[in-house]
C-alpha cells in the first residue's frame, strides 16, 4: 500500500503569510486561508486550511500510514499582527466547546458538534515551539472533537480544575 | 525517511508531546450552570441575556440591567461567567484586551489569564475572570456587557447600527456618518438643546410589537482630543487610550445634565452628517437606498455559520432606511449645528 501522505519539493508559489487588513473585519474572521491539505493522523483525518505552510510541515511529521476512521477540520490562521511568546495555558470547557488559550499568541477553539478546530497562532511562535507546545494540545483536542470522549486526555495531574463536573 | 522510520519518529514525538502538555497545563475551567448558582435575566440594548455566575460581586455589578424573569426565546443569549479567585489580577482592560474570531466563535483574552468565548451559533457566552474583574462594576457596565451585546446582538435581534441616537419627547433622532464626522461631539451639543442622549456611536435597533426601537447601552461617550475647543470644560480631564488604540476623552452618562440621557426611543429622524469647510448648515433629502447602503457598508461582516443573523440584520436595516432621512452638511460648530437640527426637527 502506498504511503498515503506525501511531501515533496514543489515549484508552486507559496507566499509568506502577510498581515491582513479589513476595517470591517476587526476580528480577522475572514483572514484568507488559501492553503488546504488533507493530513492523515493516527487519531483522525484532518482537513487543514491555513495561511502558513509551516503548519503543514509540522503536521506532516505526525502523519500516519493509513487513514483513520474519524475526520476533523482544522482552520489555523497565522496571526501576523500578534507578536510575542505564548503564556501559560488555560482551558475553558463548556458544553461541546473547548477553548485552549496560551494568550493572544495561541487561541484554539474546538467544537465537537461541528467537528472542527479553529486557531490563531501568533507570528513569533516558531516551528519548534508549535511542535512541542501547541501540536500536542491540538492532538488532544482532535481526540475530543472526533472520539466523543468526555474530556480530552490532557494531563490530569498538572491541571488545576476550577468549576464543576464536566458537562461535555 | 522511510514510512517505517516516519512512524517511529511520530511515536517519539507523541511521547515527547505528552510530557510537554503536562508541563504547560495550568488551568481548566469547567463552566456550566451547575457551578454558577446566581442567575438573573438581563435586558441589554434590546437583547435578553440569561446570566449566571458564581460571584456575588459580579451578580451585583450587573444589577442595573436586570429585568423581570423571562422565558427564553430565539432572542435570548446565555452568558455564564466563572470567577476563579486564583487567577492573577494584574490585567489592564483597555490595553490588554485582545479579540479574534473564526467562523461562529469569537475569542477574547484580558491580560494573560482571563478568557471569554462568544458562540454566535449557540447564542452562548462563557468566560473565566479574576477577582479584579469581578469587583470592577465599571468593567461590566461600561465595557464588557456593551461589548457582549456588540458581538451577540445581531444573533438575537438587537442589530447594531453605526449611528448616534438621541431622543426628544419619545421621538428618536439617528445621526449617522463616517468615523470622524463628528457624531459624538454633535451628540453632546444636542444634549444642551433639549435632546436626551441614547448613544453617541453604536445604536442597537430591535423590533418590539411591530415597531422599531433604538437602544443605547449607557456606554461612556468618546470625544476626540480636539473636542476641547468646543467644550472647554474638558480641560480638566485627561484623554485615555481605548480598545482600538484611539486617544479620547471618556464622558460617563452621569456627567450629562439630568434628563439628558435615555435608554431607548422610537426612530423618527435619520440624518447623515457630513462636514463641510464652507460655513452654513443645510439639510437635503437622503434616499432610502443610500441610507441602506451606508448602514450595510458600516456593518461588521458576519460569518457564513449564522446566515439567519445576516438576513435579519439586512431586513432591519431596510426598515430603518425607510425612515425619513436627510443629509446634513455643516461647516458650523457642533453647537450651531445642534441648534439647526433642533429647529429642523421642530418643523418636521
Amino acid at each position: 500500500m502506498p504511503f498515503v501522505n506525501s511531501a515533496r519539493g514543489t515549484e508552486v508559489f507559496t507566499p509568506e503569510p502577510a498581515s491582513y487588513r479589513d476595517p470591517l473585519d476587526l476580528l480577522r474572521r475572514f483572514a484568507p486561508t488559501p492553503l488546504k491539505a488533507h493530513v492523515y493522523l493516527e487519531i483522525a483525518n484532518v482537513l487543514l486550511e491555513t495561511n502558513d505552510l509551516s503548519f503543514l510541515s509540522s503536521l506532516s511529521q505526525m502523519a500516519a500510514r493509513v487513514p483513520a476512521l474519524q475526520s476533523c477540520r482544522w482552520k489555523m490562521v497565522r496571526d501576523m499582527d500578534v507578536p510575542g511568546a505564548t503564556s501559560e495555558a488555560s482551558i475553558v470547557m463548556a458544553g461541546s466547546l473547548i477553548v485552549y488559550c496560551m494568550g493572544p499568541a495561541c487561541l484554539i477553539g474546538a467544537d465537537r458538534e461541528r467537528g472542527e478546530i479553529l486557531a490563531f497562532i501568533g507570528r513569533d511562535v516558531d516551528a519548534r515551539h508549535f511542535q512541542e507546545s501547541i501540536l500536542p494540545s491540538l492532538m488532544r483536542l482532535t481526540e475530543f472533537v472526533t472520539r466523543k470522549q468526555d474530556a480530552p486526555i490532557l494531563a490530569q495531574n498538572s491541571i488545576t480544575r476550577v468549576g464543576g463536573a464536566c458537562n461535555a | 525517511m522511510s514510512p517505517g522510520c516516519h512512524l517511529f519518529a511520530s511515536n517519539v514525538h507523541v511521547s515527547c508531546f505528552r510530557d510537554k502538555v503536562e508541563q504547560n497545563m495550568t488551568k481548566l475551567h469547567l463552566i456550566n450552570r451547575a457551578v454558577l448558582p446566581l442567575h438573573s435575566d438581563l435586558q441589554i440594548a434590546g437583547a435578553h441575556c440569561s446570566f449566571a455566575t458564581n460571584s456575588e460581586q459580579i451578580h451585583a455589578s450587573v444589577d442595573r440591567w436586570r429585568c423581570p424573569d423571562r422565558p427564553r426565546t430565539s432572542r435570548t443569549f446565555e452568558m455564564n461567567v466563572l470567577l476563579d479567585a486564583s487567577l492573577p489580577s494584574n490585567r489592564d482592560v483597555l490595553t490588554q484586551t485582545h479579540f479574534r474570531g473564526l467562523h461562529h466563535l469569537v475569542f477574547a483574552t484580558i491580560g494573560a489569564y482571563e478568557i471569554f468565548v462568544f458562540d454566535l451559533l449557540r447564542k452562548q457566552v462563557v468566560g473565566a475572570v479574576s477577582q479584579a474583574s469581578a469587583t470592577d462594576a465599571a468593567f461590566w457596565n461600561s465595557h464588557w456587557l456593551p461589548i457582549t451585546v456588540g458581538v451577540m446582538g445581531t444573533t438575537v435581534g438587537a442589530v447594531p447600527l453605526h449611528s448616534a441616537c438621541l431622543d426628544r419627547d419619545g421621538k428618536g433622532l439617528l445621526i449617522a456618518g463616517v468615523s470622524g464626522a463628528g457624531k459624538s461631539t454633535l451628540s453632546v451639543a444636542l444634549t444642551r438643546c433639549g435632546f436626551s442622549l441614547i448613544s453617541d456611536d453604536w445604536t442597537y435597533v430591535s423590533e418590539e410589537s411591530d415597531a422599531l426601537i433604538a437602544h443605547g447601552i449607557s456606554a461612556p461617550v468618546k470625544l476626540l482630543p480636539d473636542a476641547i475647543q468646543y467644550f472647554p470644560e474638558l480641560s480638566g480631564r485627561t484623554p485615555k487610550m481605548w480598545f482600538n488604540g484611539e486617544l479620547a476623552f471618556e464622558i460617563e452618562p452621569e456627567a450629562f445634565p439630568q434628563n439628558a440621557s435615555a435608554l431607548h426611543s422610537r426612530p423618527r429622524w435619520l440624518m447623515f452628517l457630513e462636514r463641510d469647510s464652507a460655513p452654513g448648515c443645510d439639510f437635503a433629502p437622503y434616499g432610502a437606498d443610500e441610507a441602506r447602503a451606508f448602514f450595510e457598508s458600516a456593518a461588521e461582516k458576519l460569518p457564513d455559520q449564522v446566515p439567519d443573523a445576516s438576513i435579519a440584520r439586512s431586513a432591519m436595516i431596510r426598515r430603518i432606511a425607510n425612515c425619513r432621512a436627510w443629509r446634513v452638511r455643516t461647516g458650523e460648530s457642533p453647537q450651531v449645528t445642534a441648534d439647526a437640527i433642533r429647529q429642523f426637527c421642530e418643523r418636521n
